[in-house]
């Protein structure tokens, strides 16, 4: 059993040696530092060019969280709507699916063409790919009722708004918030995506001057930059299922604890 | 195997029972397939009593209790309370099914107090009145836990007082203390006793434990196997309070126990 010293020692452990042999590797020569900048050099390109990528990952994280946001409460709705009307279900459902196909790369630039360089475009993109696993994961929750509860409450008078306040809801948060975990990853990649299609501002229009610029060491210090996003989304998800359902002991919960519950 | 009783005359009568099930019968499934899960089953329980329900699996007992409780409607028969006869039960019993259903996202106050909010009592008076049963349903500093802390027991003990709490004359116990070992279970049946003289209340249990239904009953009635029907009744004449090993060491204990094995063993077998 992994002790809980060594909750966050050993993936940080990983990450200095495979740290160590890409250094090497570069410094060597076996990979020009054009091509591949060593780590140093990332990590030198970040402290330079910090207020740089800080004024730029504050439009970014913007455009994330409202998309998920927005994600949060059109996956919801849709969820409630699929979960309890068979018409809709039958209706709505297929195109749910059918939207993820949707090549969202693709879309961003036509998107972008016809709601300007706006954050508009940029929330439609990141909602597009976060409300998909929210949807599918509260469908799934508020399906997982417990139809004996429901029978139980039922003998004690309750209808079915109390029923869906008192069961189907709370049954179904913990997957809600598997769902938002999930989303909450995806909000940072789909923000880039908005942002490549057309920005004057942000990570994405940060990484593509620098790639104008052959700034390989800039671009992977934007990067650095989006995986800390995406992390920190994480955990303030996480965290916030904490708060909101304390009953449960989530798979998130998991990894910020170190995993051995 | 015993005679059936003659349901004009019954073998035992209440002068007006609180609760009746009176001919009930109940299929489940499409035509073709369909399986018969009761077949005229006449109950009666008199307002301040016990009367369990014991008999094979599958002799329909859970069913029997949900259309008691309003849950199912039966085909043929009807349930009375109160010699009335009530064309939809539900909420005018109080149903403790076999799963404990203490929902894991409330604190075990919020639990208790379910029925009580759900009647439309206060927040605050419904945690007045139950946080006063807490000490005797030895929930006592439990008040805030979640469900997943609490032992069987516990669970068990949280499920009756959440069925009292609802305010309901009649308690419907579906194998109340089933999940539990059987030294828990031993107790549990003696307190379960000083609750229902503590609180009044008429119960009807269901339960596939002999012992269980003829320690804690007035009345016992045997089920057969599928389609349950009624193949014994039984009064159990022992004075109250009742002294556990006394009672289920007497004589007059072991000969009954004897004649509802028997009836259960004939039962499953028709």
């Amino acid at each position: 059993m992994i002790r809980r010293t060594s909750r966050y020692a050993l993936p940080a452990l990983l990450l200095v040696l495979a740290g160590l042999l890409w250094q090497h590797v570069v410094d060597t020569g076996t990979i020009p530092d054009f091509v591949l900048p060593s780590p140093a050099e990332i990590w030198h390109a970040a402290v330079v060019d910090r207020d740089l990528l800080l004024s730029n990952a504050v439009p970014t994280l913007l455009i994330a969280v409202g998309g998920l946001a927005l994600a949060l409460g059109i996956g919801v709705s849709l969820a409630v709507a699929i979960a309890y009307s068979p018409p809709l279900r039958a209706a709505v459902y297929p195109l749910v699916v059918g939207s993820q196909t949707v090549p969202v790369l693709a879309l961003a630039p036509v998107l972008a063409l016809i709601l300007g360089y706006s954050i508009l475009p940029k929330l439609v993109i990141v909602c597009l790919v976060c409300f998909f696993p929210i949807t599918v994961n509260t469908v799934d929750g508020l399906r997982s009722v417990d139809e004996e509860m429901v029978s139980l409450l039922r003998t004690m008078g309750a209808g079915p708004i109390a029923l869906f306040r008192e069961v189907s809801l709370p049954a179904a948060l913990p997957y809600l918030f598997s769902g938002a975990r999930v989303a909450a990853t995806f909000s940072v990649i789909g923000a880039l995506f908005g942002e490549w299609a057309g920005s004057y501002s942000g990570l994405g229009y940060l990484m593509q001057q620098q790639q104008a610029q052959f700034d390989a060491a800039g671009l992977f210090a934007a990067i650095a930059a989006l995986t800390l996003l995406g992390i920190a989304l994480f955990g303030v998800v996480t965290l916030l299922e904490r708060i909101l359902i304390p009953w449960h002991r989530s798979a998130g919960d998991a990894v910020l604890r170190g995993g051995n519950e | 195997m015993r005679a059936m009783p003659d349901r004009a005359v019954p073998a035992i009568s209440h002068a007006v029972p609180l609760l009746e099930a009176r001919s009930i019968s109940k299929s489940f499934g499409e035509r073709g397939q369909r399986v018969e899960a009761l077949r005229d089953i006449t109950v009666t329980v008199g307002t301040g009593s016990i009367v369990s329900i014991v008999g094979p699996s599958g002799s329909g007992k859970s069913t029997l209790l949900n259309i008691l409780a309003g849950l199912l409607r039966p085909d043929t028969g009807a349930v009375l309370i109160g010699g009335e006869p009530a064309t939809n039960p539900i909420g005018r019993t109080a149903l403790m099914p076999q799963r404990d259903l203490l929902m894991p996202w409330k604190t075990v106050l919020d639990n208790v107090t379910v029925g009580m909010r759900l009647r439309g009592i206060s927040r605050k008076d419904a945690r007045a009145e139950a946080l006063g049963r807490f000490p005797r349903f030895g929930l006592q500093g439990f008040e805030s836990a979640y469900p997943r802390v609490l032992s069987g027991g516990m669970r068990q003990r949280a499920a009756l007082l959440r069925t009292i709490l609802t305010g309901r004359d009649i308690l419907l116990l579906d194998e109340p203390l089933g999940a539990l070992d059987a030294i828990t279970r031993m107790d549990m049946q003696s307190w379960l006793l000083g609750i229902q003289a503590q609180f009044g209340k008429t119960m009807l249990l269901v339960t596939h434990d002999v012992d269980e239904a003829l320690y804690l009953s007035d009345h016992v009635y045997v089920l057969s196997g599928r389609p349950g029907r009624v193949i014994g009744e039984h009064r159990v004449p022992v004075e109250r309070p009742r002294s556990y090993d006394d009672t289920v060491t007497s004589p007059r204990f072991v000969a009954q126990k004897r004649q509802v094995l028997q009836e259960l063993r004939e039962g499953s077998t028709t």
